[in-house]
């Protein structure tokens, strides 16, 4: 009975009898549901660094789903979005799509489109999550790194050979391979590539002076 | 002669009593009466021109001049105060001045022994005219007070030339054109052509009263040309708003297919979900009947839901004539509220009834008005829900006013805006979710289906108060033999 939970689902429906029959089809799915009658209450209640699948119908009292889902991508914290609407039109789907929404689902819903929409949009965060994991582990090994070997990170990064990087820092040979090999390792890094990828992530900007 | 001064006549008469009947029709626009004064004062001239040219006794002759002054003065007055008021062009101030030089002119034509034209008649010519007929001409010494009307019609020449210069640049062109062009062009043969008769340098008899049925015949027809162009802009107008109209219903049709379709959805979206979580529940080892009872009993109250929607359509559109019998209100009200008034006490909502001293009866179908007050009750409470105790109350009067027996439902919630309540009544306005806004609808079809009538207004303590009328049913009338 205690099946892995594949993720969690926030349902904002304000039918109240649909919103009770879609979370009965989500929980025996096995996902995490949770559902609120409004956008409001979900804005008040949900957290968002949380990664869920945000089950959102278009018709609501008050502020709209499409409404919430601006605001939350002026709030910048876009969320991982499922409509539903009762009459879609292209022109709506289109323009959730194009505001980041995952999916535009028609009611009534399909069960195997909604589990599939849902997946989607929690794998979509998953990976969003992993990738802002990544990234955060880059910035911190990156910041470790002293100003002079920043600067042959700046020109290994920018394909220089030892020989080049040497003539152009005006150091000696053997002090660049000293200084390669250190921020090789401060980087946690096993080959030329993965340093290359690990400063990108990190966002690093060679200096300008030296390239 | 005769027939043309009476020519003349005849046409100015004719126009007057045209311009006249227009200012009755037209609901008294003074520019209407202006024009059939004019007319009417030319009549006057013609036939006071025509006795001139007939009179050979020099007093006889003065007092005509006297009473011809008045005729010209009252129809150029006329004339300009009609430019004025018609085109809303001209100077005031020039027409002002022009009133002014005649109403000094005229007091000098009372008081000056030979009239305005002459301070002494010297002499009559008789003078032939081409075609044989003989017709007499005053000569006589030239009042100088003469000139002051002169200088009248020089400035009605300009107070009409800047009017319809006004009235060109404004675009009105046609106007401009028949107005200015006419009064100019007839005022410069009348002040040049008259002067000089007066004078004496050329003889023939005065022609000023063909002139102005000439100026009166041009803005007659730019009268109708413009009557004419009104009518045909009403019909565009009266065109474009039934495709308004048109538009408008289709839209709303729109608006009802829409709402429909979005309210229908909500429970078959549910049945769906329900459905397919029963189908997992049953799936299970051993299944989840417990889990799946419930379920289906979600199903069933959404399908409920749905057909109940239906039948709410059903009965908006339905047109078919149901069993009307001799029904009397009050029972009809004691017994709805006996199906609510359980839910009315769990919710601490008070009925109160006023019922009139006798047996009120109408032709209607029990279950329709049943439906009615069902659905005005259940508005009642709705609007009362969440009210401070004092004002969760709901008073149903009935009463009869002369044919019509009247039944309102009044309830002390947060009354109606006044915007809305003319829409109210219309299928799919509502203010609330989960209501398709259909009930006040239905309610004012059944109502007006029996010939009465359902109102709404905000009450006197800030309630809605919701009334409808139905006819009074006629002693000894029986229910198959009375029309509705």
């Amino acid at each position: 009975m205690n099946a892995p939970d594949k993720g969690r689902v926030v349902i904002v429906e304000d039918d109240r009898p649909l919103r009770e029959a879609l979370v009965r089809l989500l929980l025996e799915a096995r996902y995490q549901v949770e559902a609120f009658g409004s956008a409001e209450a979900y804005l008040v209640a949900a957290a968002p660094e949380d990664c869920h699948c945000l089950l959102l119908d278009v018709r609501l009292p008050g502020l709209s789903g499409q409404a919430l889902q601006q605001r939350l991508n002026e709030e910048d914290a876009p969320r991982f979005i499922v409509f539903m609407t009762g009459h879609g039109t292209i022109p709506a789907a289109v323009e959730a799509i194009r505001k980041g929404a995952v999916d535009y689902l028609t009611k009534p819903v399909e069960e195997d489109a909604l589990f599939k929409a849902v997946d989607t949009a929690l794998d979509h965060c998953r990976m969003e999550k992993a990738l802002n994991a990544d990234r955060r582990a880059a910035r911190t090994l990156l910041a470790r790194l002293t100003p002079r070997e920043n600067d042959v990170l700046g020109l290994v990064v920018s394909g220089l050979p030892n020989k080049a990087i040497a003539d152009q820092l005006g150091i000696a040979l053997p002090t660049v391979k000293i200084h390669r090999g250190r921020v090789m390792e401060k980087m946690q890094a096993d080959s030329l590539v993965d340093l290359v990828n690990r400063a990108e992530q990190a966002g690093f900007q060679p200096d300008s002076e030296n390239t | 002669m005769t027939l043309f001064y009476g020519l003349v006549a005849g046409i100015a008469l004719t126009l007057g009593a045209v311009h006249l009947l227009v200012w009755r029709g037209r609901s008294g626009r003074r520019v209407y009466l202006l024009a059939a004064g004019m007319a009417l004062a030319a009549c006057a001239q013609a036939l006071v021109e025509l006795a001139l040219a007939r009179t050979s006794d020099p007093a006889a002759a003065a007092v005509l001049l006297r009473w011809g002054n008045f005729t010209v003065g009252a129809t150029l007055l006329c004339m300009v105060w009609f430019v004025r008021a018609y085109l809303s062009a001209g100077r005031a101030w020039i027409l002002w001045a022009i009133t002014g030089l005649w109403a000094v002119g005229l007091m000098a034509n009372v008081f000056s022994p030979y009239s305005l034209v002459y301070t002494e008649i010297t002499a009559i010519h008789s003078l032939e005219t081409f075609w044989g007929e003989t017709s007499y001409q005053v000569e006589g010494v030239a009042n100088p007070l003469k000139y002051l009307t002169d200088l009248a019609s020089f400035l009605i020449l300009i107070f009409v030339a800047d009017a319809g210069l006004a009235t060109w640049r404004r675009g009105d062109r046609h106007a401009a054109v028949t107005f200015g062009g006419s009064v100019v062009f007839f005022i410069l043969v009348a002040g040049i052509h008259t002067p000089l008769v007066d004078v004496g340098i050329i003889r023939t008899p005065t022609i000023i009263s063909a002139t102005f049925v000439a100026i009166l015949a041009a803005l007659s027809y730019q009268i109708a040309w413009e009557l004419d162009r009104a009518r045909a802009s009403e019909k565009a107008l009266g065109e474009s708003r039934r495709h308004v109209d048109r538009l408008m219903r289709s839209n709303l049709l729109g608006e009802f297919a829409s709402s429909l379709a979005h309210e229908l959805n909500q429970p078959l979206a549910a049945i769906l979900a329900n459905a397919q979580v029963v189908r997992r529940y049953l799936g299970h080892e051993p299944p989840k009947i417990a889990a799946a009872r419930e379920a289906v009993d979600s199903i069933i109250a959404d399908d409920r839901r749905a057909s109940d929607l239906i039948t709410q359509l059903r009965t908006l559109v339905h047109r078919d004539v149901v069993h009307r019998e001799a029904v009397e209100v009050t029972g009809v009200v004691d017994e709805t509220l006996a199906l609510v008034r359980r839910e009315l006490k769990t919710q601490s909502v008070t009925v109160d009834v006023v019922r009139p001293g006798l047996s009120l009866t109408v032709n209607a179908s029990r279950v329709e008005m049943q439906q009615v007050l069902l659905n005005l009750l259940f508005n009642a409470a709705q609007a009362v829900e969440g009210q401070a105790l004092p004002r969760r109350r709901i008073r149903i009067e009935t009463a009869q006013d002369g044919g019509w027996v009247w039944v309102s439902v009044a309830d002390g919630g947060p009354g109606l805006a006044p915007d809305r309540i003319d829409q109210m009544f219309e299928p799919f306005n509502t203010g609330r979710t989960g209501n398709i806004g259909m009930g006040l609808a239905i309610c004012r079809r059944i109502v007006e289906s029996h010939g009465g009538e359902i109102s709404a207004v905000s009450g006197a303590d800030d309630g809605a108060v919701f009334t409808f009328t139905l006819p009074l049913l006629e002693k000894g009338c029986v229910a198959n033999e009375c029309a509705g």
